[in-house]
């Protein structure tokens, strides 16, 4: 029994070990990786108080879509990118309300739509929250939402990678391929000019429009129109060879018409048929993501026909 | 408490600490074990306590009326009889009552009669089968005179909720189980040693293989409908490795967990994807419910003796009572038919018993053509009854079969996570066939002390960094 025991143990310890060295090397890494934009963004986030007029919420589409340079050269506004990378809706009003926490209202949000940002949370990028999990309301919004299965085993350090393994894979990625580009990185934006990973189509899509992601959309936008904060919705570009994605879109058009009726905010359609831009596929990295050339193409589009809209006045 | 979760981590060092160290008697031993077992499975709903508890006791009760009226036949039939029919009574209720149900109204429907139908929202227990068809085992032997009743109530009620196969299996037999917790225990290291790279293995089978195919395959199940051909061959596959790694995983951790407790369940898994025709994959693939369903079932129902009609008959029943005994889904069901209907040109043919001794390669590194081409054959249509088994019904198994067979077969899956998936599955596969002369793929390591530290921080590393989502084990639900 106590060799089995001494051999166990000492098992355990040469694990612990190993996972302690993993651990403090990923840590060193991404901490000093800034461009890795999650935990660059989620610093700003939280620990800054610069305040913004005009505020651009959405996904990892909002990220690589809207350049706020462009938006405030044309608009004359202070702009700021506050995607979530890789989250659905419901991840993006959550980053917003954190946001809120230092800073006063933004006088405008464009807040990009699209037909999965009112699906389920999703998982990845997941450990983009892992730095952050001393912060009371990030730990609250991860273990409520079940983000990890065992959220208070890694806050400590040896395990703190042991469910995303994928933080480490990156890791490896930036090691492997060099740094990320920098050229675009600015005010929350990222262009990107290369892409190593495979393309990915658009899926077919059936829209719910009664989701709990829709009904938090909802509330968020009856809280904008309460603090007369002006909303536009624009729903950017997608790579669908401008087929039409959505099996049910007269479903999707009558929840976005309800949503400008009963809200007052405006809805921008730029998804397919945009000439020079949807009908090119080589604007796009996957079907869901412009690269950097032809995102800043569409933020003139987009910024110019806001200005158009007189909604915004600084 | 699931094997792969924290919370089992810290019990199962905690009471193997307690079993060996502080309850050192045996009767204190077997009460320590029933505490745990009852600990462990009222983790998931204490609700679940009471329907175990009326089972172990109305079955013990049984036993010792037969015991009591051994020479007045009738009695003995009549009682073991009704603690059968109560048993299945209780299963049939939690599990299969809203299917009855459901399939009455149906029916009645087709007649243009309204039925007023209520659905109750039954909650089925974990394990119940499994715990049920091990009682059944105890009433039947000890009915037959297999097993001599027994009068220790702490022992009883320990085999019937023994923890670390209540919930999945192995079905153990009284025969086996039962006398071992009549007999003092003491610790064997190598017992210990071989039980603990049993659950590594387990882990690794669960955790890194199970869980990762499973990505692959809930993307291909979930959108049958818009996949490709390729995607949903993938999906199926995928699947296939998914519930092998997934239940075989179990039952290693449960095997492993057993003997570093004293005890040795039997083999539930025998490398069941090496199998050269349909009848050695049954002989290698949850042993212990098919072997279960031969003795209860199969051979008093005159087995093969007779003509080949009548064996396929039989066979027929026992693969459709398999099927169902998966679950209320006339999926499951139709899985059952399905592998009855693979096992009719062998049983025709007389070719049904080829395989019965050895396995393929026996003495040789590498299977022949010949072999290989009765294993792929196999693989194929075990796949094949995957489809039916994991699709959400009858016609969603179809459609997803159809779509198989289309021009899209050439292109390249689309689903996430599928090199890593593919890695993991191709990795399984491999170690499998090195060690597949074994009990399980570790059970021979290495004799350098340092090349099986290696192996084992190995394991535990890709358990603890390349698991996939934490998904629940498939075979809980039966």
């Amino acid at each position: 029994m106590k060799r089995f025991l001494i051999k166990i143990s000492l098992l355990s310890l040469f694990v612990l070990f190993t996972l302690s060295i993993i651990g403090f090397i990923t840590d060193y890494y991404l901490l000093n990786i800034k461009d890795t934009q999650n935990i660059s963004s989620w610093e700003h986030c939280i620990y800054e108080t610069d305040e913004h007029d005009v505020l651009f919420i959405g996904s990892s589409r909002s990220y690589v879509h809207f350049n706020p340079i462009i938006f405030d050269s044309i608009m004359d506004c202070n702009s700021y990118n506050l995607n979530y990378n890789g989250h659905g809706c419901i991840d993006q009003l959550f980053k917003y309300s954190m946001y809120l926490k230092n800073r006063e209202y933004p006088k405008l949000i464009i807040k990009e739509i699209n037909y999965l940002d009112f699906t389920e949370h999703l998982k990845i990028s997941r450990w983009q929250y892992l730095f952050f999990l001393n912060n009371k309301d990030i730990f609250e919004y991860c273990d409520r939402n079940s983000i990890f299965d065992h959220i208070n085993l890694l806050k400590i350090q040896p395990f703190r990678y042991s469910e995303c393994a994928d933080a480490i894979g990156d890791i490896f990625k930036y090691i492997y391929d060099g740094m990320p580009i920098k050229t675009y990185d600015t005010k929350g934006y990222r262009g990107v000019d290369t892409w190593n990973e495979p393309w990915m189509d658009y899926p077919i899509i059936e829209f719910d429009p009664n989701t709990p992601s829709t009904s938090k959309f909802k509330d968020f936008l009856a809280d904008c129109q309460m603090n007369d904060i002006k909303v536009v919705l624009v729903f950017s570009p997608i790579y669908t060879d401008d087929k039409e994605p959505c099996i049910n879109k007269e479903v999707w058009d009558q929840f976005v018409t309800e949503l400008c009726n009963n809200y007052g905010c405006s809805y921008l359609d730029y998804h397919i048929n945009i000439e020079g831009i949807t009908d090119n596929k080589s604007n796009f990295y996957n079907a869901n993501h412009l690269y950097g050339g032809a995102a800043d193409m569409f933020s003139i589009i987009i910024a110019n026909e806001i200005k158009d809209l007189n909604i915004y006045d600084r | 408490m699931l094997f792969n979760s924290i919370e089992f981590a810290l019990f199962l060092p905690l009471v193997f600490l307690l079993y060996w160290f502080v309850f050192r008697n045996l009767k204190l031993q077997n009460l320590f074990v029933v505490l745990i077992s009852y600990i462990f499975y009222g983790w998931w709903d204490w609700r679940f306590l009471l329907l175990i508890a009326f089972t172990s006791a109305t079955t013990y009760t049984s036993g010792l009326l037969i015991k009591r009226y051994r020479a007045r036949k009738r009695a003995i039939y009549w009682c073991s009889a009704t603690n059968i029919i109560l048993n299945l009574v209780i299963l049939c209720t939690f599990k299969y009552f809203n299917f009855f149900g459901d399939n009455l109204y149906k029916l009645f429907e087709i007649f243009g009669l309204g039925l007023d139908w209520v659905t109750v929202d039954i909650l089925l227990p974990v394990g119940i089968s499994f715990y049920t068809f091990q009682a059944l085992s105890y009433t039947i032997d000890v009915y037959k005179n297999k097993i001599e009743p027994t009068r220790n109530i702490i022992s009883f009620f320990a085999y019937v909720s023994f923890f670390p196969q209540i919930i999945a299996g192995p079905i153990e037999r009284a025969t086996n189980l039962l006398p071992q917790f009549y007999k003092t225990r003491k610790f064997d290291y190598a017992q210990a040693v071989d039980g603990t790279r049993q659950i590594l293995w387990g882990l690794f089978k669960k955790v890194v293989v199970a869980d990762n195919c499973a990505m692959v395959a809930n993307q291909a199940f979930e959108n049958y409908t818009d996949a490709s051909s390729s995607t949903l061959i993938l999906g199926a596959i995928m699947f296939t490795f998914q519930i092998y790694g997934d239940f075989s995983g179990y039952s290693d951790i449960a095997i492993g967990t057993s003997r570093l407790f004293g005890f040795n369940l039997m083999q539930n898994f025998n490398y069941p994807y090496f199998a050269r025709d349909i009848a050695e994959f049954w002989r290698r693939w949850h042993i212990s419910l098919t072997t279960w369903f031969r003795d209860y079932v199969y051979i008093p129902l005159g087995g093969s003796r007779g003509n080949k009609w009548q064996a396929f008959r039989n066979t027929m029943i026992i693969f459709l009572l398999s099927g169902f005994w998966h679950g209320a889904n006339w999926t499951f069901i139709v899985w059952g038919a399905f592998h009855a209907i693979l096992f009719l040109p062998l049983i025709l043919t007389g070719h049904n018993r080829r395989y019965t001794k050895g396995i393929v390669a026996n003495n040789s590194k590498l299977p022949s053509i010949k072999e290989l081409t009765q294993m792929l054959i196999t693989f194929g249509l075990v796949v094949m009854g995957w489809i039916i088994f994991r699709a959400e019904s009858i016609d969603a198994a179809f459609q997803y079969i159809g779509g198989i067979f289309d021009s899209s077969i050439l292109s390249m899956p689309m689903v996430n996570n599928k090199a890593k998936s593919v890695i993991f599955a191709i990795f399984l596969l491999l170690i499998e066939w090195i060690g597949r002369r074994n009990k399980f793929a570790l059970e021979i390591m290495p004799k350098s002390f340092a090349l099986r530290l290696f192996i084992y921080w190995c394991l535990v590393i890709s358990i603890i960094y390349l698991g996939g989502n934490q998904e629940t084990f498939i075979y809980f639900q039966f």
